[in-house]
């Protein structure tokens, strides 16, 4: 039962990519995105009924493993492509298959016109398909593959729009990078392979300790999958493609670079977090990374100007919260943070699609503004979502985010350092969003707004790109109340099984002083930013250089391999290439072709002659078997 | 009353299919009016290689043990079951690309008779446990082909194929059969499984029938020098019978060779694998450089098939159970791609009225993009690349190879894999140019030919070319059922 | 045992498929190839039937008649092929036979 509805969530979207792959031109438009939405629901139905099958039995008991066949088979070890339905793995299976669905829906609205909509929805299903090969992993094979395959449509979808050569430019980054963190999580997976001569996650965190014996090798099987996990989840310092990934249709960066695909990483950690506990040093970098990223992009975030941009920074930083979560073991608060960012933050970027939609593509939020009075749902929406992102109460973000506060500043003086930087970034995620929020929706109409909308013309799109916003809307609202710390806790029990967190719980009343300070610093952001950007009382100060710079980290790289490489790659064909490899070329394949044309001359087109080739062919192999004898 | 063995009719089940398959296409070419004929034929044939593959799962499924059946005449064991499903696949596939093969006159009863005649005659080869079974099996399929070639024989190039196949082929099997009388003579058995140990090892009689045997295989599986009758026969047969024989012509005569040698020559292991390597090396060398140098692209693919030979036998000369298994293994691949890519072939001289070449290829890839993918992908899979069954078989081969000492191969190995890229390579980038204007511009006008069996069989041959990558462990473990049941 | 001793067997047997292996690779009438074809075939079988008698079995003999009928059967098809040549008014000459080539 569990098995098959873990198969069935699996395949429903690649039986819609193949659909719509093999249907081609005979397919209406429509009928793709139908079919991929339909796919992702059927996924999430399945979802739900391997959830429900799964809480029945008891607490102990609830990881199913499928083994369909085995993959690679050697003395040494074994590969099977198996699923793992666990508590953990059906967290992911339903955000993942649930915030898809709708998602998916709204773009059937947003794609609407797009003459290739057929390839959109295809890709897109091919996206769900491996994110969910990715989490329903049963070992780090089939996770690597559906890792690899996540980043292929990823890099599909940033370039979708394939003539705009931004675009092109934004897909080979993010792919060049994310493959940098697939070839050093293959690396840890080889160590895996040589030590524990398996790969199945059982087997695997079952000699955890036992691997736990040789520091060394702990430690780089910890930092490969560390390596991966950043690429993946964009944090620093390998954050940069992301910003620029923002070049994707604005579904895709709802659904991949902010609900899913970028919170892989934490996932992983969270999977094998028995390989990190033996490498406390790598897990606690992964924590520190998760401080220093959520303050550098939450400052980034200030000086951005394009909304989806602002909004990718903001992944980020979320993300850097996780990543601290997780780091210093509070396994399911990382977790929930997860859950509840997916929704508010695919809210924000689906409510952004409708304010871009609305204005024909135009991102720039300097030149929006007043759209509060022509956009009052949307504007609801996105100040929920906002809300939602600050942690104001009683909306999701609230409970999750003072969930991994308080966490920290109960672990010790690295977590008080930790907390420290969490709370900054409180003040920085309260600025920006709000910034944001302030700059897109009030004030007065801007020309443009005046421009695109005219009067009585509804502007916030077709009821397939509303309808999922409200449903976020309220999923945005409500799913802080999953877990409220002191009250109710079913979400964290859920998935102590998995994952068991070793952090120090806060007690209830710490956690509670946290909350009021955490509000407080937000409410803080919250009113400076009113006055800068609604109010205008205050003159906004001059962004400082490094941030419009986005810290220098493009530049950097360009520096240190774009620039080299080029130039040694240069050298190389100057000094190497042409004078020795081009003209040996030229003389091997000469060489080559007058050898084939001697072997095609044997063929005279004579029997008697290929007759006698076999007479003579026979009478050496007898003689030598009878000298060899 | 005469004592007659007892008949296992499992076993012979895949080969009475196809007796029967080929019984019914010939009353049908009689029989039924010329209009419907063709469909008939052509779905008794169909129905023949289904059954036969059917019953060659049964038998595969059935036969945990190898045992001599039917007065010792056949193995009943997986190895001979896998030879045959892998026959008959092929064979199927054929068939669906066969059925469109225009022809100037009314003989497609007989094609379709002929083409099911010879998969029975292959697979009772693969089945056969004594000399007798093994050369009237070789002479089943060899006849069959003989006339398949020359069946148009309007066309002087099918006349010339055919009995150029005719006599070079009579020469090799008159010489199995002398070489068969020699191990007679010594063993005073025709049994394969008795002749090891009959007679010292060393025997003269012995040793000159082997290599005599050797080399009766080596001309089926057109292993170098024996490989001259190939492009010939080849470019003159009808492509979808090329396509035939270099995936189930070959796959047999190298099991079968494998499975006589392993079985009743294994004193003489130091010889024929010595003598394997060898006719590997110059398979490799005469098939790769001289397909170089073809335009012509039916002739290419024969130079090609003749360099897979070197190939394959890589796996008789490791002489190792790593080996059978990485030979069983690749043929799987090996024979869908081979079959697809004469597909293709066909599909572009039935376009072109004329055969295809690597000039006349331009354009192919724009004109018929998934055409286009597909042959991609086969010829990816000969040169071995990732994401084809076509790179784990090549490196199963190699560490067969590797692992029973034969280092050197290996590397003659990875230079011919480079070479043939340079072939490989030239037909993609040749489907990707554009048409010379002087050249027949293929069908511009008028819309391509849409043939749904054709479509059906490149399809299949695709899924299986690829899906034999994803899908290893399961062909292995197939594989390895099958080898583990010879003496290796 | 009466009559010559097994080595003169098969050295007429050795003879005959020598003669008809040259026969195949010298002479360029088709049907005098197909006639060296049935020739070699034949000497094939004086040694398979002159190995039967000295084993003392069946086996040497039965594979000899079945190779006489395979041979009757390839000797068919090549008749078939010469007169199909014939009537499309292509000279009899395996040397000419050699369009396919390059």
């Amino acid at each position: 039962m569990i098995a098959a509805a873990a198969w069935v969530c699996l395949l429903a979207p690649l039986a819609a990519v193949l659909a719509i792959a093999l249907g081609g031109n005979r397919l209406p438009r429509r009928a793709a995105g139908y079919l991929a939405t339909g796919s992702t629901v059927v996924s999430f139905a399945a979802a739900v009924t391997a959830l429900i099958a799964t809480l029945g039995n008891s607490a102990s008991q609830r990881q199913t493993v499928s083994t369909a066949f085995g993959l690679i088979e050697t003395h040494a070890f074994k590969i099977n492509l198996n699923l793992l339905v666990d508590p953990l793995a059906l967290v992911m299976m339903l955000v993942v298959s649930g915030v898809g669905s709708l998602i998916i829906a709204y773009s059937i609205g947003y794609m609407k016109g797009e003459s290739e909509q057929r390839r959109y929805f295809a890709y897109i299903a091919f996206f769900a398909f491996s994110m969910l090969l990715l989490v329903e992993a049963a070992n780090f094979f089939v996770l690597l593959v559906g890792w690899g395959l996540v980043g292929l449509s990823s890099y599909l979808l940033i370039g979708f729009w394939q003539e705009r050569p931004s675009a092109i430019a934004a897909a080979k980054k993010a792919f060049i990078i994310n493959a940098v963190g697939d070839a050093a999580m293959a690396l840890a997976l080889f160590l895996l392979i040589q030590h524990a001569h398996t790969l199945d996650f059982g087997g695997v965190f079952g000699q955890a300790v036992s691997l736990g014996q040789n520091s060394w090798l702990i430690n780089l099987v910890a930092a490969g999958l560390l390596v991966g996990a950043i690429a993946k989840s964009a944090q620093i310092p390998l954050h940069t493609w992301l910003p620029d990934a923002m070049e994707g249709p604005t579904p895709v960066s709802a659904l991949i670079h902010a609900a899913t695909m970028v919170t892989a990483g934490v996932y992983l950690i969270v999977r094998a977090h028995p390989l990190f506990e033996q490498a406390p040093h790598v897990q606690q970098t992964a924590a520190g990374l998760g401080a220093a990223t959520l303050l550098a992009t939450g400052a980034i975030a200030l000086v951005q100007t394009d909304i989806k941009r602002v909004i990718a920074y903001s992944t980020m930083s979320q993300i850097g919260y996780m990543f601290l979560a997780a780091g210093i073991g509070a396994y399911s608060a990382a977790m929930f943070h997860l859950v509840t960012h997916a929704f508010f933050k695919a809210l924000l970027f689906l409510a952004a699609g409708v304010v871009i939609h609305a204005l024909g593509g135009e991102q720039d939020m300097r030149k929006m503004g007043g759209l509060r009075r022509r956009m009052p749902r949307t504007f609801i929406a996105m100040l929920i979502g906002t809300g939602a992102l600050v942690g104001l109460p009683p909306l999701a973000g609230f409970f999750s985010k003072d969930a991994i506060l308080a966490t920290a500043v109960s672990n010790g003086v690295y977590g008080k350092v930790l907390f420290a930087a969490a709370i900054a970034g409180v003040l920085l995620t309260a600025l920006y969003s709000f910034r944001l929020l302030f700059l897109v929706f009030s004030g007065d109409e801007s020309e443009l707004v005046k421009k695109s909308l005219p009067k009585r013309k509804r502007a916030e799109g077709p009821r397939w790109m509303t309808a999922p916003v409200a449903v976020l809307t309220l999923l945005a609202i409500g799913g802080g109340w999953m877990q409220v710390s002191g009250l109710w806790h079913p979400f964290s029990s859920f998935l102590e099984q998995v994952a068991p967190s070793f952090a120090s719980e806060p007690s209830a009343s710490r956690e509670w002083l946290l909350s009021a300070v955490s509000l407080v610093v937000a409410l803080g952001g919250v009113w400076i930013a009113w006055t800068v950007y609604a109010a205008r009382t205050q003159q906004a100060p001059r962004a400082p250089r490094a941030l419009v710079e986005k810290l220098y980290f493009d530049r950097t790289y360009d520096l240190l391999f774009y620039r080299p490489a080029v130039a040694v790659a240069h050298r190389l064909g100057s000094w190497f290439e042409r004078p020795v490899i081009e003209r040996s070329g030229e003389e091997i394949g000469f060489g080559a072709l007058m050898g084939g044309r001697f072997a095609a001359a044997i063929q005279s087109g004579l029997a008697r002659t290929y007759v006698l080739l076999v007479a003579a062919g026979v009478s050496v192999i007898v003689l030598l078997f009878l000298v060899l004898r | 009353m005469i004592r007659t063995p007892a008949i296992d009719w499992l076993t012979l089940a895949p080969s009475l299919a196809l007796l029967a398959a080929t019984i019914a296409s010939l009353m049908a070419a009689v029989l039924v009016p010329e209009r419907r004929r063709r469909n008939v034929s052509w779905f008794f044939c169909l129905a023949g290689y289904a059954g036969a593959f059917a019953a060659a799962a049964i038998l595969f499924d059935r036969s945990p043990h190898s045992r001599g059946v039917i007065a010792n005449a056949l193995f009943r064991d997986r190895y001979g079951a896998l030879a045959a499903m892998i026959v008959a696949g092929v064979g199927l596939l054929t068939t669906l690309v066969y059925y469109g093969e225009r022809s100037t006159v009314d003989r497609v009863g007989e094609r379709f008779a002929l083409l099911a005649s010879a998969g029975g005659g292959m697979i009772l080869f693969a089945q056969s446990a004594n000399l007798l079974t093994l050369f009237l099996g070789l002479e089943w399929l060899s006849i069959s082909l003989y006339v398949l070639c020359a069946l148009e024989r309007e066309r002087p190039e099918a006349i010339e194929a055919g009995f150029k196949y005719l006599i070079v082929g009579g020469f090799s099997s008159a010489i199995l059969v002398f070489g068969a009388a020699f191990v007679y003579g010594a063993t005073g058995t025709l049994n394969l499984a008795q002749i090891a140990g009959k007679a010292p090892s060393g025997d003269l009689f012995l040793i000159t029938g082997l290599a005599m045997i050797l080399v009766g295989f080596a001309f089926k599986a057109s292993a170098a020098p024996f490989h001259t009758w190939t492009p010939d026969v080849y470019q003159g047969a009808a492509t979808p019978v090329s396509g035939f024989m270099a995936g189930a012509t070959k796959a047999v005569a190298l099991l079968v060779a494998l499975r006589v040698l392993s079985v009743s020559f294994s004193a003489q292991e130091h010889l024929w694998t010595s003598a394997a390597a060898a006719l590997a090396v110059t398979s490799l060398v005469v098939g790769n450089l001289a397909a170089l140098a073809q335009r012509d692209l039916k002739r290419m693919l024969a130079y090609s098939s003749i360099s897979h030979a070197g190939f394959l036998l890589f796996a008789i000369t490791a002489a190792s159970s790593l080996g059978t298994r990485a030979l069983l293994y690749y043929l799987i691949p090996y024979g869908a791609a081979s079959v697809g890519v004469f597909a293709l072939a066909a599909l572009h001289e039935r376009e072109l009225g004329e055969p295809a070449t690597l000039d006349n290829l331009a354009g192919f890839g724009w004109r018929r993009p998934l055409s286009g993918i597909a042959l991609w992908i086969f010829m990816l899979s000969f040169a071995g690349f990732p994401l084809t069954g076509g790179f784990v078989g090549k490196v199963y081969l190699f560490a067969a190879a590797y692992r029973s000492g034969w280092t050197w191969l290996l590397i003659v190995g990875a230079v011919a894999t480079l070479v043939s890229l340079g072939y490989y390579l030239a037909v993609v980038r040749a489907i990707y140019m554009r048409p010379e204007p002087g050249e027949k511009a293929a069908a511009k006008e008028e819309p391509p030919l849409l043939d749904r069996m054709l479509s059906t069989a490149v399809f299949a041959a695709v899924i299986v070319t690829v899906g034999s990558f994803f899908a290893v462990q399961p062909l292995i473990d197939l594989a390895k059922h099958a080898a583990s049941q010879l003496p290796l | 045992m009466l009559g010559p001793a097994i080595a003169w067997y098969l050295v007429v047997g050795s003879a005959i498929f020598a003669i008809g292996a040259a026969g195949v690779m010298l002479r360029r009438n088709p049907l005098i190839m197909l006639l060296s074809l049935e020739l070699m075939l034949n000497g094939a079988n004086l040694v398979l039937i002159a190995f039967a008698r000295r084993h003392g079995s069946l086996d040497g003999q039965v594979f000899a008649l079945a190779v006489m009928a395979v041979a009757a059967a390839e000797v068919v098809v090549g008749l078939g092929l010469v007169v199909a040549m014939a009537r499309r008014k292509i000279e009899i000459d395996v040397d000419l036979l050699s369009r396919l080539r390059k």
